[in-house]
């Protein structure tokens, strides 16, 4: 493995472009490229030599070993990693804005109402194995993703197809009966039951890619087809070697349409799940990228920025697209009275929490939903801190439910999963409610999959949770807590909040909408069925190698998106 | 990981008369008793272990009165500190004494060390007794029985139950204890078996002496030794299993604190605030060390032969 | 002997039955299934998904489906690595487990007995009492210790191994290292007290008398007798070790089957889980059973019938 050297003498200041190495920029970019010191802010430095082809091999770690290749059938961000760079949907993501970008559609039209979509496949888009791309493979498999017998868990995200959740559930047995229709094979037209403002972004999520029909049937429909060596995809890259808990290897795809824009020569994605490991890894030199960052080593991390701010820092901390919260159960005392779930709501100190517990700069959540939702924006009313007013506000409430000073107040737990930051997190915020409320919290510890039995049971009094959404619209977080929501899972329920979001659902202005999701949010607000705690940040060690190379952009350093996307076809390694 | 940990198999199992039996029977059981402790008072590795074993069992009974500082209360202000002022072991990233959460720690694991092993030992021995006792068939099917057992993955049996039920810290002394009595059993039935065909037990039963008389007098004084040998052995094993369930994050639940949690948070820390590691550690380590030179000396104070030498 | 050898292998069955259906019923009681995730799924979609893994059948009926399948032995394919069987996932991780534990099997003895023979050749002397402090210290350090300390230390700083997963075969080392050094301090303390035993025996005494050297009695007559202890405890500390430990495996990211037995089981991979504990089930029998054979060698006393 090649040695990564993380100092400054990386960026050679005045060399100029190797004859030998990849040419991927126009002269003019490259007397402006790029080398970020900190993330987003791009300031000027001279131009970058890159690696040699042969040496364009990214390492990157990417937690638990992923459960599953098919883009239809998948869930989890592991497995997001690894499948968007080996399929590419109708449309594609922007790899900073996340934008929705042409894909294997060259271009779109949307009907006035919103309903009907009408594709334009490009020509030379082509699988793997050099067969062309076709609008009836987008036809098979969104068939295939919500035919029953496929039990795709993602199913739900074509549900706004028409008859998407008739035939998932059976009630329609004819799947072409499904609001999908090659009207030729470069023409797909989709029929939905209401306006979806964010229907381009679901198109560039997995469970809408599309899945190589041929190979498929070739394995007569079980999961064979995913294994390296089989497995036909139609992306940026393709699947060389997969060796369960080992690595998978991603090469570039020969028949890709845009293959010109991939600079690496082979991506290796390593499993690691131990945090610690991961982290060692990265500073023994064999991963470029990690997925995660110990908590208790950030201190140090910020400190060397700090001491040292022009040098690179491979700590990356970007934003998320996901809040932490907690859920109160709102079906049994004394989480049924809402002024008990306001004291408890105010009195967490989130500023502190980030400061001395979290630690990854995450942002004090001022109410459920995180910036960057397609312009939806909420004046929350959480504070950050909590001040003495807060602090009287809070204990005056308590007093009027009956628990002057916590005194006669039940014995009350927070359940969390066994993790040591959701452990860190409930012990401080229990030490908060002991001295601010007088309350004592105990806490519960459970693993995972009891922890969401007992959750989903709602045998608890509080409960750790958290929603990372899956495109950028408040929607896949306010309609969490309509009433009997599956994720609901506090007991609340509201009639008028079900309303709005209902409307928001067949509005399709967009301003109108944002301002039904605005009311639907003040109503939860008020009611705190769940107190938010932080909008999350992503935080990862990555190389100074690592650059973005993205057409008609100055080359930059390694840049985060809000939902995590790892989108390996702009990626390269500097020398 | 399965830690079949054993096997400590009798040494005379293999058949032949013990020298041990015979010693036994020519001193009165009490005599004998007597001789070990001398042997033991001698061994001065031996005192010293279970001198330092008392004194940390005295050290976490009366933990809420050394400690100035909470086991459970955070400062998050003050955060991971140093060792030194007026926090001896410092604090841990959220601030919370060591030296309090030591203490209270040295409660759980010493609790599991010992009564998982007291479960062990009620199981084993009663299992070991009945078997060697009983002989014929009765013998061969619990044999066979504990063969087949010694099969089954104790330990993933463990961390199931702890997954299903919690962090139950009864369940968890039962569970560690029901994992270890296996060889306890068989050292107990070789030990009993014996025994029990020495001839002047044979007598003894022809002139109608009673059973439970021939038990009282004979056997249990033989059996004492290797069990509490074999239970001194137990107790550091059980408060590894323990330390490991907690590296799972299965070991108690918080904010109370073991030595096995503790040292599993520690690890983390290893590089940025070493003493949430090494305090720990070492409180374990030499834990574990002078149980066993307790156990050592045990074996060799119960060990009649080793006073020959 | 031949008779032992095969009454002791059919015990495999009823082994096999008991870990199965303790196993079997135990994971079914636990709260949660294969497919709960955190993005809960609506009733439709759970029905859909049961359906296809015949999670809606009764319990039973899912039992004698398992025993059935297990007959013609199939372990049937993971819930969790969609597509890939159980016996495949065996096949591929073992080697990798089985690998780390000979390595560890070779620093467990040679580490070991050779402590444990320096220990017992001049009983409660300043090198017993040393040597065995070493053994203790082996002992009490977790293996999430001294695991991490290892790559701390060698792949680090030294640079001499790489810090996760393998690449080449010296990788292995360090993973094997950490977790023989642990049975290396068991079967030391072991080997100092068999010997210590024999050493007391009056057939050493009789061999002393005859004037024969301390290193030929030590050779011809106390190893035999003394290496009693440590062969009993190789059978369940060579099963565990090439069954791949949790903990080694994880700290160093190996692809080994000793993850899988707890993260199977709170992945609540059904399947895998059984596989895993009923192959182990099967190793600790025919581990057992080929000591139990040494035994009969080193002991004259013992015999098989």
């Amino acid at each position: 493995m090649q040695d990564l050297v993380f100092s400054s003498r990386i960026i050679k200041y005045g060399a100029l472009l190797a004859l030998h190495a990849l040419v991927f920029t126009s002269a003019s970019t490259i007397a402006r490229a790029a080398g970020a010191t900190q993330p987003g802010r791009i300031s000027p430095a001279p131009a970058i030599q890159f690696a040699e082809a042969k040496e364009q091999i990214l390492h990157v770690g990417n937690g638990a070993e992923i459960k599953d290749a098919d883009p239809t059938k998948a869930t989890g961000i592991p497995e997001s990693h690894v499948i968007e760079n080996l399929f590419e949907g109708l449309t594609a993501h922007d790899p900073l804005t996340l934008a929705a970008i042409p894909g294997v559609a060259q271009s779109w039209q949307i009907s006035a109402d919103g309903k009907i979509y009408t594709f334009h496949l490009r020509k030379n888009a082509r699988w793997s194995d050099g067969t062309g791309i076709t609008a009836r493979d987008f036809v098979y498999s969104w068939q295939r993703a919500v035919a029953p017998e496929t039990a795709s868990e993602y199913a739900y995200q074509l549900y706004c197809l028409k008859n998407g959740k008739e035939i998932n559930t059976g009630t329609t047995k004819d799947l072409n009966a499904l609001g999908v229709k090659a009207l030729d094979d470069y023409t797909l037209e989709v029929s939905l039951n209401h306006p979806v403002p964010y229907f381009l972004h679901l198109t560039s999520f997995h469970t809408y890619f599309p899945t190589p029909q041929h190979v498929i049937k070739k394995f007569s429909g079980n999961g064979e087809w995913t294994r390296a060596g089989n497995m036909v995809s139609n992306g940026p890259f393709k699947l060389s070697e997969w060796i369960l808990n080992k690595h998978i290897k991603l090469e570039p795809n020969p028949y890709y349409w845009d293959k010109e824009a991939v600079k690496l020569s082979a991506v290796y994605i390593h499993p690691i799940e131990n945090v610690d490991t991961e982290e060692k890894s990265f500073w023994a030199g064999e991963l470029h990228m990690t997925l995660q960052v110990p908590l208790i080593k950030v201190p140090s991390y910020l400190d060397e920025a700090r001491k040292n701010p022009r040098a690179y820092h491979p700590y990356k901390m970007e934003p998320y697209l996901g809040t932490y919260f907690y859920r109160f159960n709102t079906s049994k005392p004394p989480f049924n009275d809402k002024r008990v779930r306001r004291a408890f709501t105010i009195s967490i100190n989130r500023q502190l929490l980030i400061d001395k517990v979290t630690r990854h700069h995450e942002i004090p959540a001022d109410s459920l939903c995180p910036p960057g939702l397609d312009g939806y924006d909420f004046p929350g009313t959480l504070q950050a801190t909590v001040s003495k007013e807060t602090l009287a506000e809070a204990q005056e409430l308590m007093s009027q439910a009956g628990y002057p000073h916590g005194k006669g107040f039940p014995n009350v737990s927070i359940l969390y999963n066994t993790l040591d930051n959701h452990k860190k997190i409930a012990l401080a915020v229990r030490q908060m409610w002991k001295d601010s409320l007088g309350v004592e919290v105990g806490l519960f510890n459970q693993e995972w999959k009891v922890y969401l039995d007992t959750q989903r049971k709602m045998q608890y009094e509080i409960s750790r949770a958290g929603w990372i959404g899956d495109y950028p619209d408040p929607n896949t977080f306010l309609d969490m807590f309509v009433t009997n929501g599956a994720n609901n899972q506090t007991g609340w329920a509201n009639k008028e909040y079900d309303r709005l979001i209902e409307q928001a659902a067949n509005t399709s202005e967009h301003k109108a909408r944002l301002d039904l999701f605005r009311q639907a949010e003040t109503i939860l607000m008020d009611e705190l069925p769940i107190a938010p705690v932080y909008i999350h940040t992503n935080t990862r060690l990555v190389s100074e190698k690592v650059k973005l190379v993205i057409p008609h952009e100055p080359v930059r350093s390694w840049h985060g998106n809000l939902t995590d996307r790892l989108l390996f076809k702009y990626y390269a390694l500097a020398k | 990981m399965i830690k079949q940990k054993t096997t400590f198999v009798a040494e005379n199992e293999g058949g032949g008369p013990s020298r041990r039996d015979l010693f036994a029977d020519a001193a009165a059981g009490r005599s004998l008793w007597q001789d070990s402790w001398r042997r033991l008072a001698q061994n001065k590795l031996a005192v010293a272990g279970l001198l330092y074993l008392l004194l940390q069992c005295l050290l976490a009974l009366l933990a809420p009165y050394l400690s100035s500082y909470s086991y459970a209360d955070a400062d998050l202000l003050l955060g991971p500190t140093p060792p030194g002022g007026e926090h001896l072991c410092g604090t841990d990233d959220l601030g919370r004494d060591i030296l309090a959460r030591l203490l209270f720690g040295a409660r759980i694991s010493l609790a599991v060390g010992f009564l998982a092993t007291a479960v062990s030992m009620v199981i084993g021995v009663s299992y070991g007794a009945i078997s060697g006792y009983l002989g014929g068939r009765v013998d061969t099917v619990m044999m066979r029985l504990l063969e087949v057992l010694y099969a089954l993955p104790f330990t993933f049996f463990v961390i199931i139950l702890m997954v299903i039920f919690g962090r139950n810290i009864y369940l968890l002394f039962i569970a560690l204890g029901a994992v270890q009595w296996l060889t306890m059993a068989r050292i107990v039935r070789g030990q009993v078996l014996s025994i029990k065909n020495r001839e002047y037990v044979e007598a003894a039963l022809t002139i109608g002496v009673s059973h439970w008389r021939i038990i009282w007098r004979h056997i249990i004084p033989n059996i004492i030794g290797p069990v509490i040998v074999y239970s001194t052995l137990t107790i550091p094993v059980v408060v590894l299993e323990e330390a490991f369930l907690s590296f799972l994050g299965l070991g108690v639940q918080e904010p109370m604190a073991s030595w096995g949690t503790l040292i599993a948070d520690g690890v983390g820390a290893m590089e940025t605030y070493p003493w949430m590691l090494i305090f720990p550690s070492f409180s374990l380590m030499v834990a574990l060390l002078a149980l066993n030179f307790l156990g050592d000396g045990l074996r060799e104070a119960m060990d009649p032969q080793a006073g020959l030498d | 002997m031949l008779g032992y050898i095969i009454r002791r292998l059919l015990q495999v069955i009823p082994v096999l039955w008991l870990v199965a259906t303790s196993t079997f019923f135990l994971m079914h009681a636990a709260p949660g299934g294969p497919f709960d995730s955190e993005r809960q799924i609506s009733a439709e979609i759970q029905a859909n998904i049961n359906a296809r893994y015949h999670l809606d059948e009764p319990l039973g009926k899912q039992y004698l489906r398992y025993l059935q399948m297990l007959a013609s032995g199939d372990l049937g394919p993971s819930f969790r690595y969609a597509d890939r069987s159980v016996n495949e996932i065996i096949a591929t991780t073992f080697p990798v487990s089985a690998m780390v534990g000979l390595i560890g099997l070779f620093f467990a003895l040679s580490i070991g007995l050779s402590t444990g023979i320096f220990a017992a050749s001049k009983l409660n002397s300043w090198r017993d009492y040393s040597a065995m402090l070493l053994a203790l210290l082996g002992i009490s350090l977790p293996s999430f210790v001294v695991g991490p300390l290892m790559i701390l230390l060698f792949s680090i700083k030294l640079g001499w191994f790489s810090v996760s997963g393998y690449n080449r075969l010296q990788d292995l080392l360090l993973p094997g290292l950490t977790m023989g050094i642990m049975y290396a301090a068991f079967f030391a303390r072991l080997t100092r007290g068999g010997i210590s035993e024999i050493i007391r025996q009056d057939f050493i005494r009789t061999a002393k008398a005859k004037g024969l050297s301390n290193t030929v009695i030590m050779l011809r007559h106390t190893l035999k007798g003394g290496l009693l202890p440590a062969t009993s405890f190789l059978g369940p500390a060579a099963t565990a070790m090439l069954t791949g430990s949790l903990v080694v495996e994880t700290i160093f990211n190996l692809p080994g089957l000793g993850r899988f037995f707890v993260q199977s089981a709170l992945n609540r991979d059904y399947t895998l889980v059984m596989g895993c504990v009923l192959f182990l089930a099967v190793l600790i029998v025919i581990m057992n059973l080929l000591v139990d054979l040494a035994y009969a060698f080193l002991d004259p006393r013992v015999t098989y019938d």
